[in-house]
């Protein structure tokens, strides 16, 4: 006797085929290869940096990350950044006798050389995570240590950091030229910025 | 009555089950795609205050940079026996910690299986087993500085009128004219240890599972280690040469022919 297939087993055919389909999508959707290369080896590198001024900084973090099959996971901890400034003087430091024993000494600009978190500062207030199935990972957090490190640089320069290096720096190299005996030491602009002078002794 | 006959039900369940299975191993494979309705949705927030400026005269003129892997560029070339760690470790951790200490073996030594059981330790503190083979690690990226703090180099001068005796300072013309600087050098010191912000799975490494309290404890752990790799690598010879040189360079250019220092 001839047997006829049913609606149910007709629906079950088709669920069927078309979870094969999607995991095939799922495959096929994957199959972009993805390559990083980088070049860094151990090494030594010769600064002449002069760091004149650091701000610290607290942050708190917060990450919250809803996921239907895997569970919630939430973060928060705090931490503090460091952000420094000064002058690199390997971008140009131009010292040149003047008649009258005057010294001229023309420094590049300031910048920031680090806006950077301080690891060994970070205190986790709390943390919800499914072990096994969606721990806390580097990538939920870094992110947004990073983007904080960033909003800190600019907070940084809002406050204007970079001409309380600057000024900084001018002492300090005065302080180390008076010691070579150098008393008149004026100081000029770099090239490209605006004009302007400013004298001891 | 005759009962129906459903040749194709056994078949058509099992191939569901299969497909089922086929598409839950896809799905752990390959992820979901980033247009799923149902995938995990992020939010994150932040922000600062600032709490200390501070003034410094630090110059830098050194830097050690390294990109290493945690565990396995603290344990060198060496075969480490991670099970035999794991067996010790899952019995009694607080006996593990007592025999990690060279003090609790004969002649203060540690045998060869427990070389390692520090950084093991490390390990399982942090959430990574090297017992177990699902091979996950930590990619850091650190830069040590070093250089001279001009500040306290400074203050051994103003003590009085720069001479010989006062900071080692004087100044010698010879019958040519030519002028030469006497001056003790500043010592070098460590000025900085950085740990670089960055996500490593953006670099296409495993995302691992890491709380903040515990990369807070890989960084404070290791630092002494990457330290010394730096000082091992001539750190502090680079920037104690680096810093002469630019002292010299400074006086050189304001008018003296010689500088010579004198430590």
């Amino acid at each position: 006797m001839a047997s006829r297939i049913s609606s149910f087993e007709v629906i079950l055919i088709i669920l069927a085929l078309v979870l094969v389909a999607a995991g095939v999508f799922l495959i096929i959707d994957s199959r972009e290869p993805v390559r990083h290369t980088e070049v860094m080896e151990q090494r030594l590198r010769e600064l002449r940096q002069l760091k004149t001024v650091s701000q610290t900084y607290r942050s708190v973090i917060y990450v919250e990350e809803k996921n239907f099959w895997r569970g919630n996971k939430m973060l928060l901890f705090t931490l503090e950044y460091n952000v420094t400034a000064g002058v690199d003087f390997s971008k140009g430091l131009e010292i040149r006798e003047l008649p009258n024993e005057v010294i001229q000494v023309r420094m590049p600009t300031a910048e920031i050389f680090t806006s950077d978190a301080d690891e060994t500062s970070i205190n986790q207030m709390f943390l919800r995570e499914q072990p096994f199935l969606n721990p806390i990972r580097m990538g939920d957090y870094m992110p947004q240590i990073i983007a904080q490190g960033e909003a800190n640089r600019q907070a940084a320069l809002d406050s204007g950091i970079l001409s309380h290096a600057e000024s900084n720096a001018r002492l300090a190299v005065m302080r180390v030229l008076k010691l070579g005996k150098f008393d008149n030491i004026v100081f000029s602009s770099p090239p490209g910025t605006v004009s302007g002078e400013a004298s001891d002794g | 009555m005759a009962r129906k006959r459903r040749p194709l039900l056994l078949p058509s369940l099992l191939f569901l089950v299969i497909s089922g299975a086929f598409l839950f191993a896809a799905w752990r494979m390959n992820g979901l795609p980033s247009w799923q309705l149902l995938a995990a949705r992020k939010t994150s927030a932040s922000w600062s205050i600032l709490e200390e400026i501070r003034s410094l005269n630090e110059l830098e003129t050194a830097a050690y940079e390294m990109k290493v892997v945690f565990p396995y560029d603290f344990i060198g070339d060496k075969e480490v026996n991670w099970i035999y760690l794991k067996l010790q470790y899952d019995r009694e951790p607080g006996l593990f910690l007592a025999k990690s200490d060279p003090a609790w073996h004969p002649g203060g030594r540690l045998p060869s299986d427990w070389e390692y059981a520090g950084i093991y330790t490390l390990c399982r503190q942090v959430g990574i087993d090297p017992g177990r083979p699902d091979y996950r690690f930590v990619v850091m990226s650190a830069s040590v500085r070093a250089g001279v703090d001009l500040d306290l180099w400074l203050e051994e001068f103003t003590s009085g009128e720069p001479t010989a005796e006062v900071g080692g300072i004087s100044v010698t013309v010879d019958e040519d004219g030519k002028r030469t600087l006497e001056i003790a050098a500043p010592p070098v010191i460590v000025t900085s240890f950085l740990i670089e912000d960055r996500d490593a799975s953006a670099d296409g490494f495993p995302d691992v599972p890491l709380t903040p309290e515990g990369w807070r404890l890989l960084v404070e752990k290791l630092r002494p280690r990457l330290r010394e790799m730096a000082l091992d690598g001539g750190l502090l010879i680079s920037a104690e040469n680096e810093s002469r040189s630019f002292l010299t360079e400074i006086f050189t250019a304001a008018g003296y022919d010689n500088v010579i220092f004198t430590n």
